[in-house]
């Protein structure tokens, strides 16, 4: 007698429930409450996805969390998550060691569609966490810098210490990308910038009249953002936001992740500003 | 630190406000050339040339207002977001 999830006859539904097997192969501590970790298929089938994607990644026994992937979308190697560890199951993750065992859904949604700033200047803006699923588009840009105009990361934390992938970030740089990189608080010893990741909106080099910005962060900051872009001169249709909502199925069905007329886990996560301008900061409906 | 300062921006407005104490410093991470002037000078200008003293309120109005945003921003956690629950962490 197969198991439920093994049945034929649930397939149709169950197909797209059920997790795919993934073993943690390393792990890394970004910072004191993040931490990125790469996973491989035990069925040894990669999960191929697009930069902006995310997954249901399960901690089995607790439950399930929607994750954005923030490795490389065109190199091979284990699928890697950054993860920061605010709840229950994130916890769950963050206890995990090499050779543990959780499941993947997916991967779902839109995509940043990097290839629409071929020719134009790609200004990518994080907050936070919000880099980690920018990463993606961010290498498969500096991947084909030459199909790109400018190409300019504005980049804020709350504190130093906050801040990942920061040997990255001068990997960038060398990569022909101009970085920008503030945080709300600086002790004595940091000699960067202190302020809004906004601030550095007029103080970069980019064309805003032919511009591709991609922004990710908590939605406040996203909306503050897209303001002063806007105020720029880049047009709110050439403005992408990756957008937080309480996801679950994954696909559409549970409703959880509406937002009006959107179901963000299929629409989104990944909008442009235009289509969502007058929703951000409403909570979920 | 609070903020950085760049090429044009106004550091400080206590020159303007009494008891025209300051309540901020600035420290120059690089060679910097900072313009000062002398307040009481100044105010006196603004007070028998209301075009001046116009103009002048304008911009360091604006100035106040970035500053108060910023303020608010820091204050609304910028960087928090709903990212602080389990449904959705990123």
């Amino acid at each position: 007698m197969p198991r439920l999830a093994e049945s034929t006859a649930v397939q149709p539904v169950g197909s797209a429930m059920v997790p795919r097997l993934f073993r943690l192969v390393d792990r890394r501590q970004d910072t004191a409450d993040t931490f990125t970790i790469m996973l491989e298929p035990k069925d040894g089938l990669p999960l191929a996805f697009i930069p902006g994607q995310f997954t249901m990644l399960s901690a089995f026994g607790v439950g399930e969390v929607p994750i954005s992937v923030s490795g490389d979308a065109h190199v091979a190697g284990p699928l890697q998550h950054t993860v920061r560890d605010v709840g229950a199951v994130t916890h769950a993750l963050a206890r995990t060691a090499v050779g543990d065992v959780m499941g993947i859904r997916g991967p779902y949604g839109t995509s940043w569609d990097v290839a629409d700033g071929h020719s134009r200047d790609v200004v990518f803006v994080g907050g936070g966490i919000g880099l980690a699923p920018l990463r993606p588009a961010v290498l498969e840009v500096l991947a084909h810098r030459q199909d790109y105009g400018r190409v300019v990361l504005l980049y804020g934390a709350r504190s130093p210490e906050e801040l990942l992938f920061v040997d990255e970030l001068k990997q960038w740089e060398d990569q022909g990308m101009e970085v920008l990189v503030t945080v709300d608080y600086g002790r004595e010893s940091w000699q960067g910038r202190v302020g809004l990741v906004t601030k550095l909106i007029p103080r970069a080099g980019f064309d805003p009249r032919s511009t591709l910005a991609l922004i990710c962060g908590p939605e406040v900051m996203m909306r503050h953002t897209a303001l002063a872009l806007v105020a720029r001169g880049v047009r709110s249709n050439r403005i992408r936001v990756s957008l937080e909502r309480n996801m679950r199925c994954g696909v559409g069905l549970c409703g959880h992740c509406q937002y009006r007329e959107l179901f963000v886990c299929v629409d989104g996560p990944v909008l442009p500003y235009a289509q969502v301008t007058g929703l951000l900061g409403l909570r979920e409906m | 630190m609070l903020d950085t300062a760049d090429e044009g921006d106004v550091v400080g407005w206590s020159w303007l406000v009494p008891p025209y104490v300051s309540t901020v410093d600035a420290r120059a991470a690089q060679a910097t050339v900072v313009v000062a002037f002398d307040g009481a000078c100044l105010r006196g200008k603004c007070d028998t040339d209301a075009h001046l003293g116009y103009e002048l309120m304008k911009r360091v109005t604006q100035v106040m207002n970035g500053r108060l945003v910023a303020a608010q921003m820091r204050l609304l956690d910028l960087y928090a977001g709903p990212g602080a629950t389990d449904a959705s962490p990123r």
